[in-house]
């Protein structure tokens, strides 16, 4: 059943915290409008943390109908983007855990300025994803440590080993309205 | 620049997302996704419902309940008393009353799957 163009409109005018509301009354197009806002930022973590897009995709979708069953927890603390992705990094931890998945190995080759995801192909599987679920999907070193059955330390020294390898992995990297990234 | 402001940039471009040509077919997917889930729900309460309904006339019947409501004195008398006053019948006992088993599978299984129905619709539109 297609919706009708009016009621689209009249979603797609709503604020997240409203859409929110109604999802959580059991409004399933007023979630899909959510999804159709977040989608793409939730299928780009995926990939950043190492899923190929095939899975990504996938992990995306379970990560939305998942959050559908919870939305009555998101009270509007915070963004729904936030939300959503700290939702998508732990179903991620857990599938990859779950199943004794490996995260991609990174490159070979030395890294060429081509922005973040170049750059985060070449970190080693267990930098990559502790970068990825700290900035890019907002958790804690705790909650990470407690995912993937790690230490707090060690996931705190993956961070800070995968930043300083961005850190070169980035310079020179294009970025508007500036000659490099620390320009 | 600093390890702060270097993790605040790295976190910036973390939340850049390009823009996928097919973000509105993902999205009605997602929908589907969430409507076929709710609609197994519902099933499975229903089946629940019925089954429970089953069990239970099941275990009425095989308790010897029709028996026992046979042997209570009091209540055949008044049910002996009431069906000579609405209209001539000589001889009474509950086990001889025609379809009491089935009228009672029939009634509670009405029942059952009435309430069932009903949690489905309130659980759908909570």
């Amino acid at each position: 059943m297609s919706v009708p163009e009016t009621a689209t409109k009249t979603l797609a005018s709503l604020h997240d915290v409203e859409l929110a509301a109604l999802a959580a009354a059991g409004e399933r197009r007023a979630f899909g409008e959510l999804a159709r806002r977040h989608g793409a930022a939730v299928r780009v973590l995926l990939r950043r943390l190492g899923a190929d897009a095939k899975t990504a995709d996938l992990l995306a979708r379970d990560a939305f109908v998942e959050a559908f069953q919870r939305i009555g927890e998101f009270r509007g603390q915070g963004t729904f983007a936030a939300w959503i992705r700290r939702s998508a990094g732990r179903l991620y931890a857990r599938r990859l855990r779950r199943t004794g998945g490996r995260a991609p190995a990174a490159a070979a080759s030395p890294p060429t300025p081509g922005g973040l995801d170049a750059a985060l192909e070449h970190l080693p599987a267990p930098e990559r994803l502790c970068v990825g679920l700290s900035l890019g999907a907002g958790l804690t070193a705790a909650e990470i440590a407690k995912l993937i059955d790690a230490n707090p330390e060690t996931v705190k020294s993956h961070v800070r080993d995968g930043l300083d390898k961005l850190r070169v992995g980035l310079k020179g990297s294009p970025r508007p309205g500036g000659s490099g990234f620390f320009g | 620049m600093d390890d702060g402001a270097f993790s605040g940039s790295v976190r910036r471009l973390f939340d850049e997302a390009p823009p996928f040509p097919d973000s509105p077919l993902f999205a009605l997917e997602v929908e589907r996704r969430i409507a076929r889930r709710w609609a197994l729900r519902r099933l499975l309460i229903i089946a629940a419902g019925v089954s429970g309904g089953v069990l239970a006339v099941a275990q009425t019947l095989g308790s010897g309940l029709m028996e026992r409501l046979a042997r209570a004195p009091r209540l055949l008398e008044t049910v002996k008393v009431a069906l000579l006053q609405a209209g001539g019948v000589s001889r009474l006992s509950a086990l001889e009353l025609p379809y009491a088993g089935e009228i009672l599978w029939l009634v509670v299984g009405l029942i059952v799957l009435a309430l069932a129905l009903l949690v489905g619709r309130r659980i759908d539109g909570v």
